[in-house]
């Protein structure tokens, strides 16, 4: 992975851009003083959501930033990373720490299997065929699922310690998500040392930018890249195994997630770990500020109007719009990447 | 209202689709796609069972479409609806003698492709009637199609509109409306809290019976403090719920479909809200609970709904229901009565044509004794709007110590009944001109 490269820090704001900032600054301010008491609890909220979403998505980040495998698959892996913690604690009686640590385990061995079944014959091919060679595993994963462990919503009792919520002094959060947010924080870290700041990480680089020579050398690519693909399927499972012990876990919520890790992706940039950090931050604190940004400009200004009912569903999607207006390649996205 | 004549041509239309496209594709046979029939061999003559029957000896073999979600957000429902189906069938074989073949058919979450499937159906399948999907937009769509074919339909959605400004000739509704579901809990609601906080999906269903709830919370003495929309599906409710807590509500009405208020209030759990506030789930459906443990269940302090597993009555079909590793809820119910319903009105009929069974179900009190003993009370089709006048239920969790597991789950109580006619809105209130 190159460099982080920080976007905007040599050129000046453009008017637009100054406008752009000064309204969400005046919003920013208006809110806080409206309704002080929400608007504490929707920053903290839209940050834990924010970092939430990062650990969903960066599964899918590292395999797409180092692997260039569109993988559409990463949403089922989510999903099996669940359902493998219903198995464990519901049917046979596993504590959810050790679920914790064998459940993504276990979505790493179905990686294991996908990367040497199917995605090994797609690497430098058109990504197109590694989408739909993924979006058909996701079909079975789906399906197998669903004649597992039916299609009937299942849920896990979490660890007392994990319930109900936590008195930050300002707001309340709920202690599984709390948890989600450390388990993130110390994903991500890890994730970063790994790829930027050990000699497996540059190897796995140095195979991403140029194959034939890194093996020239004597990397085994095939073994760095099935540690890869086995990492970013173990981080969904991860983030599956959290998700199902908050709410609990469906067949759908392959599908809910896959979309939005796709869009903290795209916003972030393709290949980029840190660009996925940042997005899924913005996205988590847009999602939950601009609803309250609408209705209180509603509220001051009396125009109703404004407050437009949902918006909150909409915002990611908004999120990504003006990202790729502005900057087409993502926030940190790298030039000539899968162009 | 369209004449059996273009029915008939449309199926011969499909046949010939079917005919040409099966010798380009090398197929052999099969409704193709996901359509999955089972059931009885009912003859199995695509376009020729039942419908073209002479009225002198009345059709005994029906070819029934039964449209479910097999995938999507609502999937979950999908085998109560067949399973309702399946189990009114045997029944209806068993004492009329008749056969009865089932096809189903994928509804997804998505009007377009359900409603391709309807055309199918019809068009190269065959089918005489059909029945379920749940989606409001879906039951729309398809109803609207079947209905301008002269093909009867049972819808399973709850929107208003589908016997409301949506209605049609030949369509009809065996769920309990969203009128019918605010009015048998209105008034308690009002009695349990004085300031509610709505949280409604923003979709048709939820729009609907959200502004329902704030009148009828309004009329029985108690206020609305904030409305808001939320979108569909959801995977977080933390801002909203954050929204909740900052008000000065002392109820929390969750007006969401079963899986998003499943999400929501183990989200509130998790939160530690709950215990600000008494809740309500509009039309609740059993089976969201269950992806729910026994103490979030627990929390919920009134509930409507269509029918529910608490009654005392209806042991054999819920332990049918049971028998195939199912637990029954008010999908199994209202599967069972449409089928029952729409086969004994094509054989009082001696058809099934849309028209003749239309006639026939327009006014009629259910007598059938097995749709009775699934749900006891006053059954009846009104003529105005083709609603299925039927008793509702408030419910309430039980304590988790009183809850049962075995053989099937039951985790709510009955809090009261209301008769059909008692929550109904009016013929005029409806918006239907049939």
């Amino acid at each position: 992975m190159n460099a982080i490269p920080i976007p905007g820090t040599q050129r000046s704001i453009t008017p637009a851009g100054g406008i752009v900032w000064g309204v969400l600054v005046l919003l920013t301010v208006m809110s806080a003083i409206v309704r002080p008491g929400l608007f504490i609890d929707q920053v903290i909220g839209g940050l834990v959501y924010g970092l939430v979403l990062v650990l969903i998505a960066l599964g899918l980040s590292i395999v797409l930033g180092l692997l260039g495998i569109v993988n559409f698959a990463h949403g089922a892996l989510f999903m099996l990373g669940a359902y493998f913690t219903f198995q464990l604690m519901e049917v046979w009686g596993v504590s959810f720490w050790v679920t914790l640590v064998v459940a993504p385990l276990g979505v790493g061995l179905v990686g294991v299997a996908i990367e040497r079944g199917v995605l090994r014959h797609l690497y430098d091919k058109n990504p197109l065929n590694g989408l739909l060679a993924t979006f058909g595993i996701a079909l079975m994963l789906g399906e197998a699922t669903r004649a597992i462990w039916g299609g009937t919503p299942r849920s896990v009792v979490a660890p007392q310690v994990l319930s109900m919520g936590f008195d930050l002094g300002v707001t309340t959060v709920s202690r599984i998500r709390l948890f989600t947010v450390a388990v993130a924080v110390i994903v991500i870290a890890a994730v970063y040392l790994l790829i930027e700041r050990t000699d497996f990480g540059l190897s796995v680089r140095a195979g991403v930018l140029d194959r034939e020579m890194a093996e020239f050398l004597g990397v085994n690519m095939n073994v760095r890249f099935i540690s890869m693909f086995v990492l970013g399927a173990a981080i969904a499972g991860l983030g599956g195994v959290l998700r199902g012990a908050a709410v609990g876990m469906d067949v759908g919520m392959a599908n809910q997630f896959i979309i939005l890790a796709f869009v903290v992706a795209v916003v972030g940039g393709i290949g980029s770990l840190f660009g996925s950090v940042v997005a899924g931050l913005l996205i988590g604190g847009a999602s939950y500020l601009t609803p309250l940004y609408l209705s209180t400009l509603a509220e001051v200004t009396t125009l109703e109007f404004i407050n437009i009912p949902g918006i909150g569903g909409l915002v990611p999607y908004l999120v990504m719009i003006v990202v790729l207006l502005a900057r087409p390649r993502g926030l940190f996205g790298q030039e000539g990447f899968l162009e | 209202m369209r004449s059996p004549t273009r029915r008939k041509v449309l199926k011969t239309g499909g046949a010939a689709s079917v005919i040409a496209m099966s010798g380009l594709a090398g197929c052999s046979g099969g409704g193709g796609g996901d359509g999955d029939n089972s059931g009885g061999d009912g003859g199995g003559d695509s376009g020729t069972t039942g419908g073209s029957t002479s009225q002198d000896t009345g059709p005994s073999s029906f070819h029934v479409g039964v449209f479910n979600p097999q995938s999507g957000p609502f999937a979950p429902w999908g085998p109560a609806l067949r399973t309702g189906a399946e189990l009114a069938a045997e029944d209806l074989e068993s004492e009329l003698g008749v056969d009865i073949e089932i096809s189903t058919y994928d509804t997804e979450v998505n009007p377009s492709a359900s409603l391709e499937r309807m055309k199918r159906a019809v068009t190269a399948d065959g089918i005489d009637f059909a029945q379920g999907a749940l989606s409001s937009a879906v039951c729309t769509k398809i109803g609207t199609w079947a209905s301008d074919n002269g093909v009867s339909y049972i819808a399973d959605g709850a929107s208003d509109t589908l016997t409301g400004s949506s209605c049609q000739p030949h369509m009809f509704s065996t769920y309990s409306s969203n009128t019918m579901l605010v009015k048998s809990i209105g008034a308690r609601m009002a009695d349990i809290a004085d300031k509610w906080y709505l949280l409604y999906s923003d979709y048709i269903w939820g729009q609907n019976a959200q502004e329902l709830y704030i009148e009828e919370i309004e009329a029985n003495g108690a206020t609305v403090v904030e409305s808001e929309a939320t979108p569909f599906p959801n995977d977080d409710y933390t801002s909203y719920l954050n929204n909740v807590a900052n008000s000065d509500a002392t109820g929390l009405g969750l007006v969401l479909p079963a899986l998003d208020k499943r999400l929501a209030m183990k989200q509130l759990r998790n939160k530690g809200m709950h215990e600000n506030f008494k809740l309500m789930g509009h039309q609740a459906e059993d089976i969201a609970f269950w992806g729910l443990s026994q103490e979030s269940a627990a929390m919920m302090d009134i509930a409507s709904t269509g029918w529910t597993n608490a009654i005392d009555s209806a042991e054999e079909f819920k332990m049918r229901v049971a028998d195939r590793d199912q637990n029954p809820y008010v999908r199994h119910a209202n599967a069972y009565i449409a089928m029952d319903q729409q086969v004994r009105a094509a054989v009082r009929a001696g058809s099934t044509d849309g028209e003749a069974i239309r006639s026939e179900l327009e006014g009629h009190t259910v007598e059938s004794e097995t749709a009775l003993s699934i749900m006891p009370g006053d059954l009846e089709w009104r003529a105005c709007d083709h609603q299925l006048v039927h008793p509702t239920w408030a419910i309430s969790g039980r304590s988790m110590g009183d809850m049962q597991t075995d053989p099937y789950n039951a985790w709510f109580q009955v809090e009261g009944s209301s008769a059909g006619k008692d929550v109904m809105r009016s013929c005029e209130a409806t918006g239907c001109s049939l």
